[in-house]
This record gives structure tokens, C-alpha cells and sequence, in this order.
């Protein structure tokens, strides 16, 4: 479904990543995991189109994406829907015209037909009646629930979570990751969740991989994960100061 | 003498790599504000407008700047009109103040200051709209919904200010002509001398091509604004730094095509004529 080949990105004259090879399968939940400025975001936005490598190939169903022009882009995104970190909501439109954004410009649905999905996606977040409010008016943590409405408005095949569950509270983090695991279940949504929340990690993925040192270190199931024995793995599923990753690392 | 010579070729290296930073942001701002323009122009072309979202911005950038047209013109055409009555009453040609005003007026003062508040106001809000929206993923967003920035944020803003910026500064020649006849009357200069003498000076040539003008100074605060705002990072100094680019490019940019758009359009004529 997706597949990295020899992706390298560089900005600036900074390496921030090098030679990464991963393949996703079709309904599969792959967690990244890595420490902070890692490169986890930037590769997660690799695989959205968002930014092209420097160098390799990221193919989506076959297509690499790193060689279309911004209207083929487009096309290919309509199946790929992206949760922002801090939700990043158009913060001149209501959350209504947020989740609905791509329903209004990409769909000849009427206006009923819009209202309703919007009803349901963010009752599929715990925010029902909330069409009205501004982002402003709203916490963090529903900022993101109202991104993930509209990530998932249009019904996408593939899914990328960018820290989904950070910030929340933990009755809320649990939510999300069940509502991960459940599109997954009910819509074969293929999804990569990029974490350092190694709880949300192993309670939702079917597949793991660390990046560590601009390139990923490890790949495997989470029991495969668990029983590696690379000491970095040790350390960051550990959550341990001591071993070769230092604090503040990156 | 080895450690000096080490100091200088490090500082040559510090300059040589500033002189060359310098170098490749300006080719890259160039090859930016290329791509933005052409990238809406295509779109403009291909039908691809959002009408709310351009009249949204039309009514942003061009009716709110309303006021500060007017003051700024009003007051030019009033200080410009001041100096000229007092020497042209004491050289007895009093009766050819109206023509040098409204001249003036409406070839440079009314374009260029409005494009100048506009880029003030109007770019500076776009470079810092446009900008959070950048640093906050707000783009990002857009692209991932599938919606390009050019045509969601570009082409309102470009389209809003190339109708609005003409508009404005006719406005501004009425105004600043009038501010101009007031101070006139005031120094001695009679009413209709000044009108006749702004009639036979002032050509409708004069007033199209200083409205003309003003279509390319609205591009240039469009383009810039959404460019810089574009070309944001880090957080709020990100911001506020690109904004205030925005602006000072924006008014570099009007000044210099203003004298280049006016040799074209003026220099084979004779002022008046």
C-alpha cells in the first residue's frame, strides 16, 4: 500500500533523513516511533506528499508520489487523510466549515448530505453539537478530535497521525486510539501513527517501527519489537535515561 | 602572523559565505515570487476563482482602507497644492495651479501612496495571515485536504487587490484634487482657474495610466505578501519578521516599477499634453 525506497530528505544543508526504507501494508496499523526531531513528522509528511524527499521514492498503491506536480498530488491525496499534531484548524472558519472543507470543494453532495456526515464524524469524536464553535473557542485536545473528524471526513484509505494522542487527557487518548484500532476495523483504513507514547504505541499497532539517527533502526510486530535487542530499542521502549540514546538527542 | 592570517581568512570566509546567503535569497525570492505570480495567473486564466472568497478579501483589503486613502491623499494633494499657490500667486501664474496639482495628483501621488498604504496595511495582513497559517500547519492542511494554497489563498488576494488598488486610487485623485482646490482657493488662487486650468492640463490619458500603474502595484503587494507569509518559520519572530518583509519589499518593489512603468507610459509625452 505505501512504500519507501531510499527516502533522504535534507534542508539546509541538514541531513534529517537518510536511506529510509519502510513498506506499509493495506490495513495495517504501523506505528513510528523515535525521540523527538528524530524526523518522525518529516517522514510522516513524506508519506502525505506534504514534502518531497530528496532523494528515493515513496509509492502509494503503486504511483510514487514524490514525482507527481501539485494537481495530480491533489488527486492521489482525497485517499489520504493527515491528523495534524496541534489539529492545525483553519482558524477563520467554524468547525463546521473545518470538517466539511473538502466535502464542500471536492464533492457534489448537497448540503444536507454534508451537515449529516459532519454530524456523525464529530460524533465519532465525542464532539456533537460543537458545528458552531470557532478553534479559538476550543482546548487543545478537541482542536485535535475536530483535525481527526476532518482527516477522516471524506472517508480516506489511508490515515497518518501525527502525535494523536499528546496532549490529551488519558480517557481521551484512549478514545482516539480505539477509534484508530476501529477505522481500521470497520473501514480497512491503513494507518501510521507517528508517537513517542509508547503506551498508545503498543495498544494500537500491529507493526512498529524506531527511527533513530536520521534512518530507521528497527521494524518488526510489536512482540518482534519487544524482543529486539538493538540496546536504543531497549532504551526508548524502557523509557530509561541510561543507554547509548542521550536526553536531548536528536 | 599565522593566527592573523587565519583570523582574516575566516572573516573573508564569514563575509564570502554572507555575500553568497545574500546571493541565493535573492535568486530564491525571485524564482518564489515568479512561480506564486504565474502559478495564480494560470489559475486566474483557467476559471479557477472563488468569487465569496475574492469579494471577502476585496471588501478586507479595499473598502477598510478606505480611510487612510483618503487622509493621505486629501493631505498630499492639500501640501502640494500649499507650496505651489504661494510661488506660483507671487509669480503671478496662480491660474496654472490647478493643472500642476491635479496633474500630479493623479499621475503619481494618488498611485503611489495608495499602493504604499495598501502595502502597509493590506500586505502586511496577508504576509501575517498567511504566515501563521504556515507555521501553525494550516497549509499543510490545505494541501493534505487536497486544496492548493495558490488557489485558496493566492488568487482571492491577488485578484481582491489588482480590482480594489485602481478603485481606491481614484478615488484618492478625486480626493487629493480636492484637498489641493481647498488649500488653493485659501492662498488667492480663484475657484475656476484652478478647475479650468485642471481641465485643459489633465488628460484622461493621465488618469488611465496612473490607475494602470496601480493594477501592477497590487500584484506586487499580493504576490509578496502571500510569498513571504509562504516562506515562514520558527513561531511568532518567523512571523513578524516575514511581515514585515513583506512590507518593506512591497514598497521597494512600487517604487522602483513606478519609475520604469512611468518612463514607458509618460517619457514621450510632454507633462500636459
Amino acid at each position: 500500500m505505501i512504500t519507501a525506497r531510499h527516502v533522504s530528505y535534507r534542508i539546509n544543508g541538514k541531513q534529517i533523513l537518510e536511506d529510509v526504507n519502510l513498506h506499509i501494508r493495506r490495513g495495517d496499523i504501523m506505528s513510528i516511533m523515535g525521540v523527538s526531531g528524530s524526523g518522525k513528522t518529516t517522514l510522516l509528511k513524506i508519506l502525505a506528499g506534504l514534502i518531497k524527499p530528496s532523494s528515493g521514492q515513496v509509492l502509494i498503491d503503486g504511483t510514487d508520489i514524490s514525482r507527481l506536480g501539485e494537481d495530480e498530488l491533489n488527486r492521489v491525496r482525497h485517499k489520504i487523510g493527515v491528523v495534524f499534531q496541534y489539529g492545525a484548524l483553519f482558524d477563520s472558519l467554524t468547525v463546521f466549515e473545518n470538517v466539511a472543507f473538502a466535502l464542500i470543494r471536492h464533492t457534489r453532495l448537497s448540503r444536507q448530505e454534508i451537515r449529516d456526515i459532519v454530524r456523525e464524524k464529530l460524533a465519532l469524536v465525542g464532539l456533537q453539537g460543537a458545528e458552531e464553535m470557532m478553534p479559538s473557542e476550543l482546548s487543545g485536545g478537541m482542536q485535535k478530535r475536530v483535525g481527526l473528524a476532518r482527516a477522516i471526513a471524506m472517508n480516506p484509505e489511508i490515515l497518518l497521525y501525527d502525535e494523536p494522542t499528546s496532549g490529551l487527557d488519558p480517557i481521551m487518548a484512549r478514545v482516539i486510539n480505539d477509534l484508530i484500532v476501529e477505522m481500521r476495523n470497520r473501514l480497512g483504513v491503513t494507518s501510521v501513527v507517528v508517537s513517542h507514547d509508547m503506551d498508545s504505541v503498543l495498544r494500537v499497532s500491529d507493526r512498529v517501527a524506531m527511527i533513530h539517527d536520521k534512518t530507521i533502526i528497527a521494524y518488526g510486530t510489536i512482540d518482534e519489537i519487544k524482543q529486539w535487542d538493538d540496546p536504543r530499542v531497549r532504551q526508548f521502549i524502557e523509557g530509561s535515561t541510561d543507554g547509548p540514546i542521550r536526553p536531548g538527542e536528536t | 602572523m599565522a593566527v592573523l592570517s587565519d583570523a582574516s581568512d575566516s572573516a573573508v570566509n564569514a563575509s564570502g559565505r554572507m555575500l553568497y546567503k545574500h546571493f541565493t535569497d535573492f535568486f530564491g525570492f525571485i524564482g518564489e515570487f515568479t512561480s506564486i505570480g504565474y502559478a495564480s495567473i494560470r489559475r486566474i486564466i483557467a476559471g479557477e476563482i472563488s468569487v465569496p472568497d475574492t469579494i471577502n478579501q476585496m471588501a478586507l483589503i479595499g473598502a477598510n482602507s478606505l480611510p487612510i486613502v483618503f487622509v493621505t491623499t486629501a493631505f498630499s494633494g492639500a501640501v502640494l497644492s500649499l507650496y505651489t499657490s504661494q510661488t506660483m500667486v507671487q509669480w503671478g501664474v496662480g491660474n496654472l495651479v490647478g493643472g500642476g496639482v491635479s496633474l500630479s495628483v493623479a499621475r503619481e501621488l494618488a498611485p503611489v501612496l495608495t499602493g504604499i498604504v495598501v502595502a502597509a496595511r493590506a500586505g502586511s495582513a496577508i504576509a501575517a495571515e498567511v504566515g501563521t497559517m504556515k507555521v501553525t500547519e494550516q497549509i499543510d492542511a490545505l494541501r493534505s485536504l487536497g486544496t492548493s494554497p495558490i488557489q485558496y489563498l493566492a488568487v482571492p488576494r491577488l485578484l481582491a487587490l489588482v480590482i480594489m488598488l485602481p478603485i481606491l486610487t481614484m478615488l484618492g485623485d478625486v480626493v487629493g484634487s480636492f484637498g489641493g482646490y481647498v488649500v488653493a482657493s485659501s492662498c488667492g488662487v480663484p475657484s475656476a482657474a484652478y478647475l479650468n486650468s485642471a481641465q485643459l492640463w489633465l488628460t484622461p490619458y493621465d488618469v488611465v495610466m496612473g490607475l494602470v500603474k496601480t493594477v501592477f502595484f497590487g500584484a506586487f503587494i499580493a504576490i509578496v505578501g502571500v510569498q513571504q507569509g509562504m516562506a515562514a518559520t520558527g513561531g511568532a519572530a518567523g512571523v513578524g519578521r516575514r511581515t514585515m518583509n513583506a512590507v518593506v519589499i512591497s514598497m521597494i518593489l512600487i517604487y522602483v516599477s513606478n519609475y520604469f512603468l512611468a518612463s514607458i507610459m509618460f517619457g514621450a509625452k510632454r507633462p500636459g499634453f
